[in-house]
């Protein structure tokens, strides 16, 4: 009897904390401020706010871009200690290299995503046509195909958020790149909005650049030719301290935080399209033992990095006309900036690596240079040379690459990569 | 009042003061006093002395001396019992007369103490003999006694089978990674959880930023507050703790004073040098032409291609002799009924580097109080204040380790950078730099004991674990050009953590016995556990200030930012556990848990955590003691059960991240990236493990001897699973797939080898082995790069392509075109041999060794070093090296398909076996004659001279020290040696006094 109390009270108190338990669910409730739940978000409602999102993605990335596009290209020196931003300056970067999976694929793929992503979300929607974010968002996802494109060997576009995309070539990449780039051009000229005509220019500037290099020269001309004079296309970035990685200028901010960024010494010259400074012991590598040649182009965080422009469209003009459209540029070029007339050899040959020069620094720091490399490889001026000594001690010699490879961590998880 | 009031008043005070000994006396009372000593003749301290049937306890002090006060004694005759843990209980019958009763107690060392009790997680304690989990007990008070211990970590370190505790750096103050059977998960902590006195604590690691190094909250406890520690490993940990506890569960337990005892305090002073006992490795450097041209440089006078030498570090004096200077206060007693524990205790010890130090100054006030028979109510509450001081090093540009080993030697002479990494970037420079974590921890605990009845018995516990933590990085203004750029305006990071924690447990028992002499015995435990844990985080940085003591955000002139965080977790189990006796020998043991989590969000899924365990003392049969006799003692266990773990809060959510974008240069506007996709079928990490063993006891317990085989088995990992980059995530979602498998072996073997009165020799060894293996990735494929994780290897286990030809002849190594396993991230093998031997009972000699082996370390340092920024020897001189070593280096590289590839991936040569074999510690301690403490007025006294970490043996390591890990506040499978301090050897000398 007395045994049976026992049990009887132990299965009466097991019942009431079970019972007491259960009815505390709401305890289970927590609040975690720091995170957003979709579930709060309208994508529809909340468009614009997704465009200008998938904007400043690729900004974000466009900075990295150009940064270790100088290194592999020999705009600048890997003035730092990372083994794989070395390989970047060997050009030589393996597919397990950390860099270029962080630094360069994971922000490129961010800003075609979330571009890709906008798009999605207005398709079938009222007014889409006219739509200046569909026209916005378009103008990033045919960047973002651009530059995956000219900057990494293969590349990939997901078609949702669920489904892994395709593995794609250059050709195929800068084919999906003209079709977003004509969907921009389409939308933004319907479109009422004051950011519209810029956001037509920009992709008429983007699609006559992806079409010179396809190749596809008469294309190319054609679409230089609309872009209106004096037009320039500038990405926007801020001195905001809390957040540099995904608003400051990269430029600068791996010049004056790092120390990485030092001007290789073919572009130390006397160009006002080049400005630089001297090693004065106050900016200092982060590898210490490369002397820093800052690079004096972005002096801010805040400084805006140009995208598109009507310099740009002269040049894919210039380059798609031929020998002697490039010349005429050289020497307008030349005389602009306080550069001697162009009297050497005026092949063809010679003249495009003259252009190429002028090219170079036209666009110093821009992000353009890769491009170049890849339509015209190694004659392009002051790229390292494949079997050269690497410019630090103890490195193995320049590789023979012309583009990054796609990353493990996308090889390994999209099953489209096999 | 009037005066002749007042006059009344005071007469009758003065002769209740004067009578009251008398008043006292006329109840007849008395005291049982005695030491308590072992079997040589060595004082046990700390003893729980009891005598039952009148509920009075005491605990012996420091020289086993113990005092009962009977307050009732007419002569009647009181069963006493002694106990400890290591020993025998034994129980002596007094006859308690009027006046002083002597009783003196011998205990019997006994090999497997089955009787000593164990906290659980049931109400009230359990004996050993039941319990079919391995719980493993530690002594705080008898390690303090004899090993230079100043941590918690430190007590535990190789003292626990299958308990491995790496000390990740020489850095005073620093942290370290405990893992108990190695690590279970991929994604979730593999840290254990910790509890002090019931209550959960806070485990974290905490860092300012300087490198791989962080602040651990256990080492904020005085290791003298601790009475003993237990280890719970296996399932006994998830179904008592919860699910958040398959890393096992480490409960601390603080010194309590004992209702009836009499006051007694102890101080203890203590000295450690500590020596780094390591010189850094030189830099070198080629000369080359204009090198040599250099007056002023190291190439001055030499011929180009000569090799010249630079040790920066040693040239400015950059190490220095660390020193601890201890003061520890103890005292505890107690009253008719109540007992306290009160403690004060001040460490200051600085580093081995300039800027390196930790102050911890602790307090704790445990008091019980008996109100009612029937009723034990615990309080505690322990605060302590830290200070630590970290210098920068790792992987970091501004440490002591950088700019020292990766100084070009040609700059000596020749730039500011004089042989330093960094321009002007001296030893004075680093030095400046302050990172500090002040922390103030208070954790108040009252738990209440109820038996309301002889069978049923309840508790509840309420308890705080509270920290409020002060993180500054400060870089000072200067006019030298220490650190470049706007660093050199001077830069203040600020960061204010608060962490709270939040216990709430009940538990209850009912037990009863069964059929004839009550040889069936039941006990059953039923408890619910509350937790609320929540990290409230915000800081702010600042550059550009008008001077370094104006060193707040708020007076910065630049780049001023501000940043917040805030997470909450909330975790509700219910418990349940029956345990079935017969005859004292055969124990059934059935437990469940139920938990509930936040980290599955409103619709949080409850889980059920069962085992099943028996426990049998086979040697309490008759037929065993006939035909065993040598083997005393005998236990066999065995015990199967679930395990599981907990994701973060809102893991299972799809989520946004907070990502401005900017309009114009000055405005911005709040825009989103995704986050994670979330997986609303999320569901704790479920595991399986099943653990048998025995404990025995030989030649009248001369030799214990304790085994253990466990094999653990995760299934539903919760795994990250890796999204291709392209579908646009910052986070991959947690899913549940995948197996892990971890098994090993554990031994414990003690031997008493001689216990003469003059001489005793003990000698403990114990070992450990584990295998661990990812059976399973689900539909993942294999993933990460240099440790990475593969079906049928290690858990990120390190891979690289692997050497497969060192072809000499044509100046090439020939390496696999894929990632291949190379070897363990967690050693497979761990073991220890100490000896403690006593002379003429005052003098203990005590000696420690340990080792592990079968792991590797990724040997960074080197590696820089030799092909990054080439300042070793083995790159300028490497015409010296052998051609193979050579080549192994550096190069060239070509897989087999024929492509060249680059050092990055072909990195085995830098991958290197860690084993070690380390003199751990050494000691002797001598106890002052009596008669020469009572000079002091002490009832004891006794003087300890030590060293820790004296040596240690590596075979295959290159570098400076195996033990390392210089990315302790990255993951777990990342075990790397980058330009870490390598671990000092400390010389300790202690002198305790008793009173």
């Amino acid at each position: 009897m007395r045994n049976g109390i026992r049990w009887m009270t132990g299965v009466a108190m097991a019942a009431v904390l079970l019972v007491g338990t259960t009815a505390c669910d709401d305890f289970l409730v927590v609040e975690n401020p720091t995170v957003v739940n979709a579930a709060a978000v309208d994508p529809a409602a909340d468009a614009g706010t997704f465009a200008l999102s998938a904007q400043q993605n690729f900004a974000t990335a466009y900075g990295w871009l150009i940064m270790y596009g100088s290194w592999y290209t020999g705009e600048a020196e890997v003035s730092e200690t990372f083994p794989t931003r070395n390989e970047y300056g060997r050009r030589d970067v393996d597919e397990t290299n950390g860099s270029n999976n962080g630094d360069l694929w994971v922000p490129l793929t961010l800003a075609s995503s979330s571009a890709e992503g906008v798009l999605r979300i207005l398709a079938g929607s009222d007014g889409e046509n006219s739509n200046v974010n569909v026209a916005r968002a378009a103008l990033f996802a045919g960047y973002s195909a651009l530059f995956m494109s000219q900057d990494f060997c293969e590349g990939t576009i997901a078609p949702s958020p669920t489904e892994p995309g395709p593995r794609m070539s250059q050709a195929q990449l800068r084919d999906h790149a003209v079709q977003r780039f004509s969907r921009a051009i389409e939308v933004a000229s319907a479109s009422a909005s004051s950011a519209a005509p810029a956001i037509r220019d920009a992709a008429l500037v983007g699609r006559a650049r992806t079409y010179l290099q396809a190749g596809q020269r008469g294309q190319a001309q054609a679409d230089a030719q609309q872009v209106p004079d004096g037009f320039v296309f500038t990405m926007t970035y801020q001195d905001d301290a809390a957040n540099r990685t995904r608003l400051a200028n990269r430029i600068w901010q791996f010049t004056q935080d790092r120390g990485s960024v030092s001007v290789a010494p073919a572009y130390r010259v006397d160009d006002p399209r080049v400005p630089w400074s001297e090693p004065d012991g106050q900016f200092t590598s982060q590898d210490a033992s490369v002397e820093f040649y800052r690079q004096l182009k972005y002096t801010e965080y805040g400084d805006p990095i140009r995208l598109a422009s009507k310099k740009e469209a002269d040049y894919i003009a210039a380059e798609a006309q031929g020998t002697q459209a490039m010349l005429a540029l050289i020497q307008a070029e030349r005389a602009a900036n306080d550069q001697p007339a162009y009297d050497g050899p005026t092949d063809d040959q010679s003249v495009l690596v003259e252009f190429l020069e002028q090219r170079g620094r036209e666009f110093f720091l821009e992000g353009q240079r890769m491009g170049d490399l890849q339509r015209h490889g190694n004659i392009v001026p002051h790229v390292p040379q494949p079997g050269a000594p690497y410019f630090k001690d103890g490195f193995a010699p320049i590789g023979s690459g012309t583009c990054y490879p796609v990353p493990i961590q996308e090889k390994s998880n999209n099953p489209n990569f096999g | 009042m009037s005066r002749r009031l007042r006059l009344h008043s005071l007469a009758l005070a003065l002769a209740l003061f004067v009578a009251g000994p008398a008043v006292l006396e006329a109840q007849q009372s008395a005291t049982v006093t005695g030491i308590v000593r072992s079997s040589a003749q060595q004082p046990v301290r700390a003893a729980l002395v009891a005598i039952p049937s009148l509920n009075l306890t005491a605990i012996a002090n420091e020289s086993g001396m113990y005092r009962i006060e009977v307050p009732d004694a007419r002569g009647q005759q009181v069963s006493m019992q002694v106990s400890s843990i290591g020993y025998r209980t034994e129980e002596v019958n007094v006859t308690v007369t009027p006046g002083t009763v002597r009783q003196d107690v011998q205990l019997q060392e006994q090999a497997i103490a089955l009787d000593a009790l164990v906290v659980t997680g049931t109400a009230g304690s359990q004996r050993v003999r039941a319990q079919s989990a391995q719980i493993a007990q530690v002594s705080a008070e008898q390690i303090s006694e004899v090993a230079p211990v100043s941590s918690v970590s430190e007590i535990l370190q190789s003292r626990v089978p299958s308990v491995s505790v790496t000390s990740a750096s020489g850095t005073s103050g620093g942290g370290q990674v405990i893992r108990i059977r190695g690590a279970g998960s991929i994604s979730l902590s593999n840290d254990p959880l910790v509890f002090i006195d019931g209550v959960r604590a806070d485990d974290r690691q905490e860092s300012p930023g300087v490198g791989g190094q962080a602040v651990s909250r256990l080492s904020d406890l005085n290791p003298d507050d601790i009475e003993r520690i237990e280890v719970v490993k296996g399932p006994a940990a998830s179904t008592l703790y919860g699910a958040d506890a398959s890393a096992g569960v480490i409960q601390i337990f603080t010194k309590r004073g004992a209702v009836g005892s009499r006051f007694t305090q102890s101080i203890t002073t203590e000295f450690n040098l500590i020596d780094q006992n390591w010189t850094p490795p030189s830099n070198f450097a080629t000369c080359s032409a204009g090198a040599v041209g250099n007056p002023n440089g190291l190439c001055a006078g030499r011929a180009v291609g000569d090799v010249v030498e630079d040790n920066p570090l040693v040239r400015d004096n950059a190490f220095r002799d660390g020193e601890l200077y201890s003061l520890s206060w103890s005292g505890r007693g107690g009253g008719e009924n109540y007992g306290y524990y009160l403690s004060l205790n001040n460490d200051q010890e600085s580093g081995t580097l300039p800027n390196n130090s930790f102050q911890r100054r602790t307090g704790r006030f445990n008091f019980d109080f008996v109100p009612h028979e029937k009723v034990r109510i615990e309080a505690g509450y322990g605060f302590t204040r830290t200070n630590t001081e970290l210098p920068d090093n790792d992987n970091n540009i501004y440490g002591f380790l950088g700019g020292g080993l990766l100084g070009d030697p040609l700059s000596v002479g020749s730039d500011v950078r004089n042989g330093f990494f960094g321009s002007n970037r001296d030893v004075e420079a680093i030095t400046n730099i302050r990172n500090e974590v002040k922390s103030l921890r208070s954790t108040p605990t009252v738990s209440i004991r109820h038996d309301p009845t002889d069978w049923f018995t309840h508790r509840l516990r309420i308890g705080a674990d509270m920290t409020r933590s002060e993180v500054l990085r400060f870089f000072p203004k200067n006019d030298n050009v220490w650190y470049g750029g706007l660093l050199n305006t001077g830069s203040v990071d600020e960061t204010r953590r608060n962490f709270d924690r939040f216990t709430l447990d009940y538990l209850g028992n009912i037990s009863s016995s069964f059929g004839a002499d009550a040889s069936i015995t039941s006990d059953l435990s039923f408890g619910a556990q509350v937790i609320d844990s929540r990290l409230d985080r915000v800081g702010a940085e600042g550059t550009g200030l008008v001077t370094n003591a104006a060193r707040v955000v708020s007076a910065a002139s630049a780049n001023i930012s501000g940043n917040q965080g805030f997470s909450e977790t909330r975790q509700i189990g219910i418990l349940g556990q029956w345990e079935l006796g017969f005859q004292d020998k055969l124990f059934l043991q059935l437990g469940a848990r139920i938990d509930q989590n936040s980290s599955f969000g409103e619709e949080a899924p409850s889980f059920f955590v069962p085992k099943v365990g028996v426990s049998y003392v086979i040697s309490d049969e008759a037929f065993w003691q006939e035909s065993l006799g040598f083997i005393n003692t005998m236990r066999f266990r065995t015990v199967y059960g679930t395990t599981g773990r907990s994701p973060t809060a809102g893991a299972s959510l799809e989520t946004f991240s907070p990502a401005p974008y900017a309009i114009t240069t000055s405005a911005a506007g709040a825009g989103v990236i995704p986050l994670n996709p979330g997986n609303n079928e999320l569901d704790a990490e479920r595991g399986t493990e099943f653990e048998f063993g025995f404990d025995a006891g030989l030649l009248e317990d001369r030799i214990s001897l304790e085994f253990t085989y466990f094999n653990q088995v995760t299934k539903d990992l919760l795994l990250r699973r890796p999204l291709p980059p392209s579908l646009g995530f910052d986070e991959n979602p947690f899913v549940n797939i995948g197996e892990v498998k971890n098994s090993g072996i554990e031994i414990l073997a003690r031997a008493r080898v001689v216990t003469r009165p003059n001489v005793a020799w003990e000698v403990e060894a114990s070992g450990s082995t584990l295998s661990n293996e990812l059976v399973s990735l689900g539909d993942i494929e294999p993933f990460g790069v240099r440790n990475r994780f593969t079906e049928g290897k290690p858990l990120g286990g390190f891979h690289t392509l692997r050497f497969q030809n060192i072809d000499v002849a044509n100046g090439r190594a020939i390496v696999s075109d894929t990632l291949e396993f190379v070897g363990n991230v967690y050693p497979g093998y761990e073991g220890r041999l100490a000896s403690t031997v006593t002379l003429f009972q005052n003098l203990r000699i005590y000696a420690q060794i340990d080792g592990k082996w079968d792991y590797y370390v990724y040997n960074l340092t080197d590696r820089f070093r030799e092909t990054q920024l080439p300042r070793s020897d083995r790159w300028h001189k490497r015409a010296e090296l052998e051609p193979e070593d050579r080549i192994r280096r550096f190069g060239p590289f070509f897989r087999e398909d024929g492509s060249q590839t680059t050092g990055n991936q072909a990195e085995e040569a830098y991958i290197q076996p860690g084993d070690f074999l380390r003199f751990r510690e050494v000691s002797a301690t001598f106890s002052l004659p009596v008669e020469f403490a009572e000079r002091f007025g002490a009832s004891r006294a006794s003087f300890t001279v030590a060293g820790r970490n004296l040596g240690f043996i590596s075979k295959d390591y290159e570098g400076a020290d195996p033990e390392v890990i210089g990315n302790l506040t990255s993951n777990d499978f990342n075990r790397w040696d980058f330009l870490t301090i390598p671990n000092p050897r400390r010389f300790v000398a202690r002198m305790n006094f008793q009173f």
